[in-house]
């Protein structure tokens, strides 16, 4: 070929290598390999994901890996038993067991009962479940819609990012909890339920993520690429989907993992006002509130569900920092 | 749509014979507004009833702009930052939206094309970036890449696109084998060599190439071109070449467009263009650029002053403003040292860029002692006495008036009474050098 | 020659030492400035021209470091190494410290322009405000005389209605205007040297015609010597007395400018001025230079211009050329660095030509074959 006459190989082997480890998301998990932090925050977002699938596997599992756990403690455990006579009297708090490592601890129930004598461990193990599952939920939930509605607003620009926009700004001026409330009061006619606790932690979330995310499209969006694949005839939508997103997606991730610490917190705190998961079912805020009552008597019975939520946030946080440090094309080796 | 593999050199435009008009362009305009939003272009002014202004101001970045580009032919389109150059090429493939004229393309007004019917218009007309960084989307792989304005146009399947995308590496000199690779992968020359690719893809007739060379080294640049040249003459197409750097366009180009300030001030073939420029614009540019040639010499800046801004463009001929040849008001009499004399003092002082001085030194500094005859003579005269020191008042607020009015006098005796400044030029000429028209936007040739 | 130079540079080495190596980016140069004159630094991207200039100044960043040479103004050693007892390089006694370079040497007697005046000037303070702060901090003037100096080198460099426009914020001049306010900031200390890095090439044709004049000016007028660092041969011819061009971190050709454009001595230099296009005629073929410049993490063996070399014969892959005299012009040696010529006498002559390797994109697996 007559053109090949411009090229000569030149011998730029480290050239190459330089330039391979500058971008792709392969590349980006090399570095968070690399970084200390973003391991370790990954290790324990690998353990609580564990947790959670073998709770949602298998509700018996505990049966398998708790043996010595007595049958009576473990059916008290579970989440869909309920034992409202088994409630204690008030002030008369005997039933409920301390940790093993103390005198009147026993090895069946490592961190104690509760004071309805259900396994404490078990429901701490069960409690990452709705915690982290819904922590996600909400979190993936705002981060579609803002995605979906900041890459719209900033591609096209004009009224209709301004309608958007504004739309978001109305949003953004409501308080989570009002959402929430509004929604268990007007959909489910009263009766709180986790679920709209997601929905209304998700779309609360929606503005900062549209936010973020039409930022960087408004960047992306100047790249000669993109005019380049309006030039050869490429469809809008694909464009966005292609082009738009791929490339603005960065931040709004590392910005999502570090939201779903924040989720769980919300969602924990939603719960422990009565919005969140409602009991029997365990959940580490549902716990907290719960035990606030026997500060006194079990003090332990608010640390557990407490360090559960700690070394969840602490997980995601770490990890996210990581992945911020990976995506960030100026921080190279 | 049609296309048959391997690397067909057969036109979908063969109807329109070379030489003949592949692309006309007839008055076309593009305006920008200023900012944009929900209460954009209301301003307040207190001087007005009501005080409220919705008028928006726009930059006329291309304004009234007509041309031909002939099938086969390269059309270098040649101007500085900021003149339009880019907007008119965009423009013209209606990456922005027209505010006024046509764009003939094939017998279509691709001005008026609503959505789908200009999408896939958009197979035969394509651009070349001059970002080689920024022009490739740095997640794809250069397969992708070059794929991807086909598989917009539903043209071939999988395999046959894959296909033609190698052998469309290999034309523009690259390894077929760097299908899977990103484009970071790449040196900036080929990047761009990806970027021709891509639009050679869907078999275009027509290429806008914006500044494609520009951001290359120079033993670079000379390899894309010759592709670029080759390329041409094998696939049969068309370029409008935009670039800043006029010897790249005199290598190039077969015909040259001169644009200044949203305007083309000349047109020609480009031996004529280069030998024989007719605007003063042109003659300015040609004498700015520096020579690799240490006894040519003398590439000097001959220009004064800057480009006016686009938002309220001079009247007449855009150029008046800055022109050394500006033509003398026709109701005086005058003397060609005389009105050279005038029109440089009237820029300094428009400028200011001299010190306060007096009368007498005035005088002397800028009419070698001997004001111009008759009534030209009493204005000057009139000028001096408002900005020579020894008649000002001291105070400086009262200077700085001053200084405007004698500007305002100068200007609005002279400069605006001048044709430049009254009617818009546009000459054709008799060609030096081959036998195209020759199209001069200056009242010299009136 | 005339008498001593003004800046003397000999066999400067600066090197970037990075994760995939060493890059050595300036890699034995040498080259002099004498009073008055315009001595043009050319070359490619990568070449390490701008690596070069700044080394001048002892302005390189980390990881780069000068290594070794010497460079000595009016003098005085602006860098140096000896050899300590234990046999290490270190730095010479009579080498100006950080502070005298700070507060004797940059600004007052050597000054920097730099190619992107936006970068440089401030955006939040007023042109006028910096210009005069830079003139208030470096000779000692009370504020308002300053403040006049400052007007008064505004007006020097063509700057329109000065007193107006010292009020105005960068942003609110052109690139043209504000490369100006830069040259007058430059000036404002009146140096006997300027580093222009690439002054010109963010500009309009016209706008660049227009500074090259307003230096030409301020050179006769000022008699200041200037490093021009450019990779524009067009700009070279215009301007410069004297030339060095640069090929990957060394110095290949060494003329004053008539010289090296009409009696070229080094195969590098006359590849480029024929790949040019030309706005002064109108050139059919272009002729490339093939391939791309390596990188200066691995430089060929030899002539490390060997492998893209027309001329290339086979000794040119073993023997390194030093940049040696090959002719002489108005007193002024013509130094190229090629074994072509008979100054070197390592048999070039008798050495068969290379075979060019198949120069098929198709056999070149590595990437970056052609770019910067």
């Amino acid at each position: 070929m007559a053109v090949g006459e411009s090229q000569v190989g030149s011998g730029s082997e480290p050239a190459e290598k330089e330039v391979e480890a500058r971008t792709g998301w392969r590349n980006t998990l090399k570095k968070i390999k690399r970084d200390t932090t973003a391991r370790w925050g990954l290790y324990v977002i690998g353990f609580v994901l564990a947790v959670t699938a073998f709770t949602l596997v298998d509700s018996n599992l505990s049966r398998f890996t708790f043996g010595a756990i007595s049958d009576f403690a473990l059916a008290e455990a579970l989440p869909v038993l309920e034992h409202p006579e088994r409630l204690p009297a008030p002030g008369e708090a005997e039933t409920n067991q301390p940790p093993m490592f103390h005198a009147d601890g026993s090895l069946s129930n490592p961190l104690g009962t509760d004071p309805n004598g259900r396994d404490y461990f078990t429901r701490i193990v069960y409690g990452a479940q709705v915690s982290v599952s819904v922590g996600i939920a909400a979190t993936f939930l705002g981060l579609v819609g803002g995605t979906a509605v900041g890459a719209i607003a900033g591609y096209y620009g004009g009224w209709i990012d301004d309608m958007l926009m504004r739309a978001i700004e109305t949003v953004y001026a409501i308080p989570p909890l009002i959402l929430i409330i509004v929604f268990t009061v007007f959909v489910s006619g009263g009766s709180p339920d986790v679920r709209f606790a997601i929905i209304g932690v998700g779309i609360a979330f929606i503005p900062v993520f549209a936010r973020i995310i039409r930022s960087e499209v408004l960047s992306v969006r100047e790249m000669d690429y993109i005019e380049a694949a309006r030039a050869a005839g490429v469809k809008d939508r694909n464009i966005i989907l292609r082009h738009i997103i791929p490339n603005s997606f960065a931040p709004v991730l590392v910005y999502a993992t570090l939201q779903i610490g924040v989720t769980i917190l919300i969602v924990a705190g939603l719960s422990f006002l009565g919005f969140g998961a409602q009991p029997p079912t365990p959940d580490w805020g549902e716990m907290l509130n719960t035990s606030h009552g026997y500060m006194h008597s079990n003090v332990w019975l608010s640390i557990w569900p407490g360090l559960a939520i700690m070394i969840t946030i602490m997980g995601f946080n770490l990890f996210g920092d990581g992945l911020q440090d990976a995506l960030d094309p100026r921080i190279n080796d | 749509m049609t296309v048959s593999s391997p690397l067909g050199s057969e036109m979908s435009g063969e109807d329109i014979a070379y030489g003949d008009s592949l692309v006309e362009v007839d008055g076309l305009k593009k305006y920008f507004n200023q900012d944009s939003g929900l209460l954009s272009g209301v301003s307040f002014d207190p001087n007005q009833f009501p005080p409220i202004d919705v008028g928006q101001q726009r930059v006329k970045a291309v304004d009234d702009v007509s041309f031909e580009i002939r099938r086969g032919e390269t059309l270098g389109l040649v101007g500085e930052s900021g003149c339009g150059k880019s907007t008119l090429g965009r423009t013209i493939l209606r990456l922005l939206e027209p505010t006024d004229g046509t764009i003939n393309f094939k017998g279509d007004d691709l001005a008026t094309l609503s959505g789908e019917e200009l999408r896939q218009k958009r197979s035969e007309i394509q651009m070349i970036f001059q970002d080689p960084q920024s022009s490739l989307d740095p997640r794809m792989r250069v397969g992708q890449i070059i794929e991807e304005p086909m598989r917009a146009h539903d043209m071939l399947d999988d395999e046959g696109r894959e296909e033609r995308a190698k052998e469309l590496l290999e034309k523009v000199g690259l390894d077929p084998h760097h299908y899977n690779r990103h484009p970071h992968a790449f040196s900036g020359g080929q990047r761009q060599r990806v970027n021709l690719a891509r639009a050679l893809s869907v078999n275009p007739d027509f290429i806008v190439c914006d500044e494609p060379v520009s951001a290359l080294d120079v033993s670079i640049q000379a390899q894309v071109l010759n592709t670029m040249e080759k390329l041409q003459e094998e696939f049969g197409l068309t370029y409008l070449f935009i670039a800043h750097d006029l010897s790249v366009i005199r290598h190039i180009s077969d015909r040259v467009a001169v644009m200044y300030l949203g305007n083309i001030v000349e047109l020609a073939d480009k031996e004529e263009l280069f030998e024989n420029p007719q605007h003063p614009y042109t003659e300015a540019l040609l004498e700015s650029i520096p020579v690799p040639d240490p006894r040519k010499g003398e590439a000097r800046g001959v220009l004064e002053g800057e480009v006016p801004s686009p938002i309220n463009p001079p009247s007449g001929c855009r150029f008046r403003t800055r022109c050394p040849r500006l033509i003398a008001p026709d109701e005086y009499e005058w003397t060609d040292e005389k009105w050279d004399q005038t029109r440089a003092f009237m820029r300094a002082v428009k400028r200011r860029t001299f010190e306060p001085m007096t009368d007498e030194e005035l005088r002397v500094e800028f009419f070698g002692g001997t004001l111009p005859q008759g009534e030209p003579g009493e204005i000057v005269e009139e000028a001096i006495d408002l900005i020579a020191t020894d008649h000002a008042s001291d105070e400086l607020e009262q200077t700085q008036d001053e200084w405007d009015e004698a500007r305002e006098l100068l200007l609005d005796s002279f400069a605006r009474q001048s044709i430049c400044a009254t009617e818009e030029p546009a000459y054709e000429i008799e060609p030096e050098y081959g036998t195209d028209a020759h199209f001069a936007a200056c009242h010299l040739h009136r | 020659m005339s008498s001593e130079p003004l800046l003397r540079v000999e066999n400067l080495k600066t090197q970037f030492f990075t994760d995939a190596g060493t890059v050595r980016a300036v890699d034995g140069i040498s080259f002099e400035v004498h009073e008055g004159e315009i001595v043009g630094l050319v070359g490619e991207s990568g070449a390490g021209k701008s690596v070069a200039s700044m080394s001048l100044l002892r302005l390189v960043e980390s990881p780069g470091e000068i290594v070794g040479g010497e460079i000595t103004y009016r003098g005085e050693t602006l860098f140096g190494l000896e050899e300590g007892p234990d046999g290490e390089l270190r730095e010479r006694d009579d080498m100006l410290s950080n502070e005298e370079m700070r507060t004797r040497i940059r600004g007052n007697e050597i000054a920097v322009i730099f190619q992107d005046p936006m970068e440089t000037l401030n955006p939040v303070f007023t042109v006028g405000g910096q210009l005069r702060e830079f003139i208030e901090l470096n000779r000692d003037l009370s504020g308002k005389e300053a403040r006049k100096e400052a007007i008064e080198m505004l007006r020097e460099v063509g700057i329109p209605d000065p007193e107006e426009r010292y009020e105005e914020y960068p942003h609110q001049f052109s690139g043209g205007m504000r490369q100006r306010v830069l040259i007058a900031m430059a000036l404002a200390c009146e140096p006997n040297l300027i580093i222009a890095d690439e002054p010109t090439t963010a500009l309009d044709v016209t706008v660049e015609g227009q500074i090259i004049d307003l230096v030409d000016e301020l050179q006769e007028k000022y008699d200041t010597s200037f490093v021009w660092v450019t990779h524009d041969m067009g700009v070279v011819a215009e301007i410069c007395d004297r030339v060095n061009v640069m090929y990957l971190g060394e110095i290949i050709e060494q003329a004053p400018v008539d010289e090296l454009f009409h009696d070229t001595k080094h195969p590098y230099t006359e590849a480029l001025l024929n790949s040019m296009p030309r706005p002064d005629r109108t050139v059919g073929e272009l002729e490339p230079i093939e391939g791309v410049m390596p990188e200066a993490i691995s430089p060929p063996s030899g002539c490390r211009f060997h492998p893209r070399c027309p001329d290339a014969r086979e000794v040119c892959q073993r023997v390194h050329p030093e940049n040696k005299e090959v002719a002489r012009a108005d007193g002024y040696p013509h130094n190229a660095a090629c074994v072509k010529h008979d100054v070197f006498d390592v048999g070039y002559d008798e050495s068969v030509p290379l075979d060019k390797e198949p120069q098929m994109t198709a056999s070149t697996p590595s990437a970056g074959d052609d770019g910067e």
